[in-house]
């Protein structure tokens, strides 16, 4: 059977043995897990550096990996979340983390002038939403980088789909609050 | 107010918002932005301004990926740096370690208990116990 054609778990399995299964792991998920990490710590020094322990911490453990019906992308969010809640405990006492222009600029935009504002916007969302709690920020970005379903961030976060949307809705009116405090009303930028 | 809504605090028509907002978001994320707008303006101004907000996230967080060269690197180092031996024993030890330790232990355990019984047993009957039982 072609690698394309097994499934994630079964390449799971051949990874307890064969370093190049897990590859082809690494193929599938290093995109994604450096999306979440990105969009968690704000640069790409970091998201860098956290994606490959993610992925050593992974290598080390795949021979315990249980499936036991959770998704192996769950099982990848998990460690890349641990990972990212210790670095930013290591980073409590900062004040600030710089946080990398964003990339892939829209091309339907008019103006250079435009863009710059539309990027701007971008960035003070982001760091809106760092601002929330920790579990608000795995939800959105979760939600929104990784494009992931109810069902599949409740298996990462370990709740049911009807509290994810329940945490949604809060998070939502939590950003909206964090942004009037800094004097921006969702209606700019529409 | 329902009365299991008095003790969660979140209220039934707070569940509806919830729901309105997950069927908004699920449109935006599915690419059917021009109804995720139709419907965002069916909405009164609170759940409206949230349902923008959401639209708003979901232009600002898009995927980001590694350098392919980075990417490689990375790839490499990790399978340079495997943390144990890499094969078919490795992974039979691993596999079923676990099991051939608790099996042992259960073994064990009934083996211990076994004795204690059989020198009970020996004491009751008013025997001298064995040095190897004792």
């Amino acid at each position: 059977m072609p690698d394309d054609e097994l499934t994630d778990n079964e390449v799971t399995e051949q990874a307890k043995t064969d370093p190049v299964a897990f590859g082809l792991l690494y193929g599938r998920f290093v995109d994604r897990i450096y999306t979440y990490v990105y969009y968690r710590v704000g640069n790409h020094h970091d998201a860098e550096d956290l994606t490959a322990r993610t992925f050593q911490r992974a290598l080390a453990n795949v021979g315990n990996f249980e499936s036991r019906g959770v998704p192996v992308s769950a099982w990848f969010y998990r460690i890349a979340h641990n990972l990212v809640a210790n670095w930013h405990r290591d980073r409590a006492r900062r004040q600030t983390i710089p946080l990398d222009s964003l990339v892939g600029q829209r091309a339907d935009v008019e103006s250079p002038v435009a863009m710059a504002e539309q990027a701007e916007r971008r960035q003070t969302l982001v760091k809106a939403v760092r601002k929330l709690p920790e579990e608000r920020q795995q939800l959105v970005t979760l939600k929104f980088a990784e494009h992931l379903s109810n069902a599949e961030i409740g298996e990462i976060m370990g709740r049911s789909e009807s509290a994810i949307k329940s945490l949604y809705h809060r998070t939502l009116l939590a950003l909206r609050k964090e942004l009037s405090e800094l004097g921006i009303s969702a209606e700019e930028g529409e | 107010m329902h009365l299991p809504s008095l003790f969660s605090g979140y209220r039934t028509i707070d569940r509806g918002k919830a729901c309105l907002l997950d069927k908004h978001a699920w449109l935006v994320l599915a690419g059917e932005p021009g109804q995720a707008v139709k419907l965002r303006r069916a909405q009164e101004p609170g759940v409206a301004s949230l349902m923008l907000l959401a639209e708003q996230l979901a232009s600002a967080y898009r995927p980001v990926t590694m350098q392919p060269n980075r990417r490689q690197l990375l790839l490499r180092l990790l399978l340079q740096t495997l943390p144990r031996p890499y094969g078919r024993f490795a992974a039979a030890v691993r596999g079923h370690g676990r099991e051939a330790f608790l099996g042992a232990a259960i073994v064990g355990t009934a083996y211990s208990l076994g004795r204690v019984a059989w020198y009970l047993h020996r004491r009751r009957q008013g025997e001298t116990p064995s040095t190897s039982a004792a």
